[in-house]
């Protein structure tokens, strides 16, 4: 193909990986408006159970049917919207908490510390997710307290080793020497010195497996070990859909779209963002 | 190479280590005596406790206890399950052969359409194919397996009528087609992108322009030089994949029914079986983690680049 050509259809798809990033915020922003405020929008707005109208599918009414004790699924989905969300940025927010300490130690201090934290990381990283997940849950029970715990258990080491090689590329540079020649301790020096200058891609990096996270739970809350009732999630939705969606359809397409649209959003931002980042792929 | 490979070999083992020490930990930091699980809370003759104590070696010190652990893992004894009164150990193997049957066909697929599809794609490129490649691997990314299933269920059972929707009957071929698409989908994606994406970089290499120039046909040059260098990561996709196969396997054997490991999983979850969950997820990731040694070793022998980067 001529030269000018390719050049064109180069700077074509580098527009549309910068539309991934604003189609995929914009999704993400619906989907938390809708979370947030989708109650006051509805027809009907309480989840009183009435057995008269069990498993009706959609209607004006209902726009999203009823489920076997009649309760109103517009209005299920929406709360199960605010509960994948929550996980998702909650799951997100302990693992940096974890993690960004973890790693700043690892790469500032070295030696021993180091190698204990990095090795420890390394088992984390090496278990596949769902199985880890299903793993610990098994043994520590369901709940939404729980869920957090395990998905930070499991997201600490990717964010540890990611902030410890961009401490350790930055931490000898002139401005952290002088900071160091002017007797700055090191917890000052990590905080006010090396977090700022290093903390962006990771937080980026963590931003994008939200889309990850709230995945993950909806497996979990599928299979039986995520959240137990009254919290309520998409993947929840889902799982207790399994026995009637054969029957009554609008049980799980209404509660999967929104999930997977949701998803979507976050996938389309990370793709759009290490697109950006990473120069190989633009001049490919 | 086997240096890299021994020193490989001394990591899993440590990684593997290091998991059934955490399964260790997290059992005896979680609140509740096993005796007392065992018994339902109520009280048991002193007699009978110690009895029990000396038979699950929970008298021992903890790190005796540990040891027995490991050993009995390795050994094959992941102790009797609950709610069948056999050892989990037969209860897997009965399971297991159906798993890697499907994860089998769900690999050959993703091999076949991932590449295929990645290939046309990188060949075929306009501003049309680019935007239909993208949001057709998005949208398979981000779907839940076991959602995709349903309405694959949905469709194709109970509208249409033309496949079976649970278990896997005589084991022919129709009972294969929906498990099989459902659990391939999201590897399909990931296989035909780092294609696609591998492909494009290649073909803009000098050779690629060398031997184009040399009038070799354009057929000859995409076979013999783009997809021959293209091609490597992608197998090593594939490798990896086989274990994620082995987890992602647990969803979609749920929705099907399909007497595999991953249902057995879900069925013991529900009837509370702890040894059968324990014994089976813990068998599932230490093979994920051996698979992934494989995987590695065998790549640093075709690539050597890899090894002498690592054996600093």
């Amino acid at each position: 193909m001529p030269k000018s050509e390719k050049a064109k259809l180069v700077g074509e798809s580098q527009n549309m990986f910068n539309n991934k990033i604003i189609i995929g915020t914009v999704m993400i922003l619906f989907f938390i408006l809708f979370s947030v405020f989708g109650t006051l929008i509805g027809p009907s707005s309480d989840l009183s159970q009435d057995y008269d109208l069990s498993l009706k599918p959609p209607s004006l009414e209902h726009p999203f049917g009823t489920d076997l004790l009649g309760r109103d699924m517009y209005i299920r989905a929406v709360q199960g919207g605010r509960i994948s969300l929550l996980v998702g940025f909650l799951s997100i927010i302990v693992s940096l908490l974890v993690g960004l300490p973890l790693g700043a130690i690892a790469g500032y201090y070295g030696g021993w510390i180091d190698t204990l934290i990095m090795r420890s990381a390394d088992i984390f990283l090496s278990m596949p997710t769902i199985l880890g997940a299903l793993l610990i849950m098994a043994l520590i029970g369901p709940g939404l307290i729980n869920i957090l715990i395990v998905f930070s258990m499991l997201g600490w080491a990717y964010i540890a080793r990611l902030f410890r090689s961009n401490v350790i590329s930055i931490k000898n540079s002139d401005f952290i020497l002088s900071a160091r020649g002017l007797g700055a301790s090191g917890p000052r020096i990590i905080f006010r010195h090396i977090a700022p200058n290093s903390v962006g891609p990771v937080l980026l990096f963590a931003l994008m497996n939200i889309g990850t996270a709230i995945l993950a739970e909806s497996v979990l809350s599928f299979l039986g070990v995520g959240l137990q009732p009254p919290v309520v999630s998409w993947g929840y939705l889902l799982s207790e859909s399994v026995t009637r969606y054969m029957v009554a359809p609008w049980l799980m397409y209404f509660p999967g779209a929104l999930l997977t649209l949701t998803v979507i959003g976050f996938t389309l931002i990370g793709e759009g963002v290490s697109f950006v980042f990473d120069p190989k792929e633009r001049y490919e | 190479m086997w240096r890299y490979a021994a020193k490989r070999l001394i990591e899993t083992i440590l990684v593997i280590l290091g998991v059934t020490f955490l399964v260790f930990a997290i059992f005896h930091l979680v609140p509740g005596d096993p005796i007392t699980v065992l018994s339902g809370g109520r009280t048991l003759p002193s007699s009978v406790e110690t009895n029990l104590r000396q038979s699950f070696g929970l008298d021992k010190p903890l790190y005796l206890q540990y040891f027995y652990y490991v050993k009995n893992i390795f050994t094959g004894d992941l102790g009797m399950s609950f709610s069948k009164n056999r050892p989990v150990i037969e209860i897997l193997k009965e399971t297991y052969p159906n798993s890697i049957r499907l994860a089998m066909a769900a690999i050959m697929i993703e091999t076949i359409v991932g590449i295929g599809v990645g290939l046309y794609f990188a060949i075929r490129r306009s501003r049309y194919n680019d935007a239909i490649m993208t949001v057709s691997t998005s949208l398979l990314i981000s779907i839940p397996v076991f959602w995709l299933a349903m309405i694959l269920q949905q469709i194709f059972g109970v509208r249409l009528k033309w496949l079976p929707v649970s278990g896997m009957g005589d084991g022919s071929l129709r009972y294969y087609i929906l498990p099989v698409i459902t659990l391939s989908s999201v590897f399909v994606a990931y296989v035909a992108q780092t294609m696609r994406s591998n492909m494009i970089k290649v073909m803009g290499e000098d050779y690629i322009r060398t031997a184009r120039a040399s009038g070799i046909p354009e057929s000859k040059v995409i076979r013999k030089y783009g997809l021959k260098n293209a091609i490597s990561p992608v197998i090593t996709l594939i490798g990896i994949d086989l274990g994620a196969l082995m987890g992602g396997a647990v969803a979609t054997e749920v929705i099907f029914n399909w007497p595999g490991i991953g249902n057995q999983i879900y069925l013991a979850i529900l009837a509370r079986d702890r040894p059968l969950v324990m014994g089976a997820v813990l068998t599932l990731v230490i093979i994920f983690i051996f698979i992934n040694f494989l995987v590695d070793v065998s790549y640093s022998y075709f690539d050597p680049r890899i090894r002498n980067s690592e054996g600093r």
